[in-house]
């Protein structure tokens, strides 16, 4: 290959593109004159509203692959990924009613400011911000490699130049404009996602006369196994890959370290739970429609376009929007192939932008100040190293998924990724929140445990031993796409090994401080928990 | 802004924490076993019974109407917590917040030594 930067440029889909990016611009600049401190670099000073807030959850959280990849998973496989999409709405509750707000009252930037609170705090956030890292790179480049895949497909531009695109962008709004600028690239990006969404949905149900049984007949009928696109079981190989899918998605989503930082951005635990409930609204409604436009796919599109969205069916969203716009050629389809285009760049912008500010909280608030230094360090120095992990991290994104290219699996990617989140951060988070006896011994055991477990089950997973019955993975017939099932239950069977083994009364006390704190918010703002600590408070306190 | 800590035994063992904490259980429990048995029981049909699933109802799949379902059990779910919490638990949390906020040591103990080098403000 000869590396030509573009090889079919198309003019309308990359002048989009260019807006798309020259807003985003404006408001990087726009928030790079507010920020600042360290509570506006990685919280936006606290002042993002619920509903903000709720419109940036669901712009942080439905990247890509919920837009273009769900969307062709129901054109190829139909029922199964429909269910996959419900347990990555469902798994809002688990983050509603248990975390958010415990979240918002007793952290300060990052979620392993609430697991570390109470025990010791250099191995715990040690091994707490590794497991953020895995994640977060894992899904990073997993979104990275489907980026330059799209754009190649949608501009023709070519991957390597479009990697480089999002990884540019990327890092310039975390580095100069923070979790303000983040915040914002993904309420816009969720806006136009959700009028995409609902233009496509209402197109596709005009086509068929807002006749719903005639898309689910027609559907049916162009899909080889008929019936079976209904009936699920398509998807996977066996009935426990279908239901260890569904549990990644359910708990995971309570363990993505950008999601979880989220509720520090918001002013108290009563515009968190608000907020929650904005994005489950957003991303309920937009869930609907992704299975609609999915369904409306297969009609559409039917086996002829079983070529042309190719294996991970990522490209039946933009070619059905070309279809309804009049074909290939027309100008109608020219201009909404280009606008679907635009919002996918904008979904994944957001999406990365999200996961890279969670990366630098992780490297600069976890492992630098709290673990290096011990809390010694001014907040000067840690938006500093914030800044370098976020340029650091994003030059090594774009750098893996080049020499990866897009050989790279994206679904296995974000398989780990979820299956990581689930296994060793959400019963770390779970057990520090709402059980006494847990200790500093069961959650760096459980936590380390919990990871291992999911890298090892992933290398043993289906994509990686294709062919019948997975032959050649040590799994057998027991070796799944998302293992899940597997090693969420390791990671909390680790943890509370782990605890009873040992003994340490002093996270056992303190347990009071977190549980009367996450429970009634009391000093959520006025006192960070970097103050209780390290020896030495960093804000002066004001009375002596 | 508070100088020192309070007792944070203190408070989780207070009636007010007590009964926030309890009210707070008596309402997750239950809508916990709700919502984890209405999806898990979508999630085994789904691989268990898809002969079912592809049942043909109002038209559409059936598997279609109960995906349809989960979205509105979760709105459901989201809509009774924001209420609960709004008028019940914020009160309470209020309460509990207050009896943190107060001087130490605390409103049911005997006047203590005054901590040294502070004077508390006399109430």
């Amino acid at each position: 290959m000869t590396l030509p930067i573009a090889a079919d440029l198309q003019a309308l889909p990359l002048s989009i593109f260019g807006v798309v990016l020259a807003v985003t611009l404006a408001i990087t600049y726009w928030a790079s004159r507010r920020t600042s401190d360290a509570t506006s670099f990685w919280a936006a000073s606290r002042g993002i509203t619920g509903i903000q807030n709720g419109f940036a959850i669901a712009g942080d959280y439905m990247s890509a692959s919920s837009f273009l990849g769900f969307a062709g998973l129901i054109f190829l496989f139909g029922f199964d990924a429909m269910v996959g999409l419900m347990a990555a709405i469902v798994a809002f509750l688990p983050v509603l009613l248990y975390i958010a707000e415990r979240m918002r009252n007793a952290g300060k930037f990052t979620a392993v400011d609430v697991i570390a609170y109470r025990l010791r705090a250099r191995p715990t956030r040690m091994v707490a911000a590794l497991g953020t890292l895995a994640v977060v790179s894992v899904y990073l480049i997993a979104q990275m490699v489907g980026a330059g895949v799209l754009i190649e497909a949608l501009t023709g531009l070519t991957f390597t130049p479009s990697v480089i695109l999002v990884g540019a962008f990327m890092m310039i709004y975390v580095i100069f404009g923070g979790m303000i600028a983040t915040t914002w690239v993904q309420i816009i990006k969720a806006g136009l996602l959700m009028i995409a969404g609902v233009v496509l949905a209402v197109w596709v149900l005009a086509e068929f006369g807002f006749n719903l049984s005639h898309l689910f007949d027609t559907a049916s009928s162009e899909h080889a196994e008929g019936a079976s696109f209904f009936e699920g079981g398509l998807q996977f190989d066996s009935k426990l890959g279908l239901i260890s899918f569904g549990l990644a998605f359910l708990l995971g989503t309570a363990g993505l370290p950008h999601i979880l930082m989220r509720f520090f951005t918001v002013p108290n635990a009563k515009a968190a739970r608000g907020s929650v409930a904005w994005a489950i609204l957003l991303i309920g409604t937009f869930y609907i429609i992704v299975m609609l436009v999915g369904t409306g796919a297969r009609a559409i599109l039917g086996q002829a376009g079983e070529s042309a969205v190719g294996d991970t069916g990522n490209l039946a969203l933009p070619l059905l929007a070309e279809e309804l716009g009049g074909g290939a050629g027309s100008a109608g389809g020219d201009v909404f192939l280009a606008v679907i285009s635009a919002v996918a760049l904008a979904t994944i912008l957001a999406v990365v932008a999200g996961l890279v500010i969670a990366a630098s909280g992780a490297v600069a608030h976890d492992l630098w100040s709290n673990v290096v230094r011990a809390g010694r360090d001014s907040e000067r120095e840690e938006v500093y190293v914030a800044k370098i992990a976020a340029a650091v991290m994003g030059v090594l994104a774009i750098a893996v998924s080049i020499a990866g290219g897009s050989g790279f699996n994206v679904s296995v990617l974000v398989a780990l990724a979820f299956t990581i989140a689930s296994s060793a951060t959400l019963p770390a988070l779970l057990f520090a929140l709402f059980w006494r006896r847990f200790n500093t011994t069961g959650a760096v055991v459980g936590m380390s445990v919990g990871l291992a477990a999911s890298l090892v089950l992933i290398l043993f997973s289906v994509p990686v031993w294709p062919g019948p019955d997975s032959e050649g993975s040590p799994l057998g017939s027991l070796a799944l796409d998302v293992p899940a099932i597997f090693s969420v239950p390791i990671g909390f069977l680790a943890c509370w090994l782990a605890t009873l083994a040992s003994s340490e009364p002093e996270a056992e006390r303190r347990f009071d401080e977190l549980y009367v704190r996450s429970e009634t918010g009391y000093g959520a703002e006025a006192a960070p928990p970097s103050a209780a600590e390290a020896p030495a408070p960093r804000e002066p306190v004001a009375a002596r | 802004m508070e100088t020192t800590q309070p007792d944070w035994r203190a408070v989780e063992r207070s009636p007010e924490f007590r009964e926030l904490v309890r009210r707070r259980k008596a309402f997750l429990v239950p809508i916990t076993i709700f919502w984890a048995t209405f999806f898990l029981t979508y999630l085994l049909l789904s691989a268990l019974a898809p002969e079912l699933m592809g049942e043909r109802v109002l038209g559409v799949s059936l598997g279609f109407l109960l995906s349809v379902a989960q979205v509105l059990m979760t709105w459901l779910v989201a809509f009774l917590y924001l209420r609960r919490a709004e008028r019940v638990f914020e009160p309470l949390e209020r309460r509990a917040a207050s009896v943190a906020a107060a001087p130490r040591p605390g409103r049911f103990e005997r006047p203590a030594a005054p901590v040294p080098g502070r004077t508390r403000p006399a109430r």
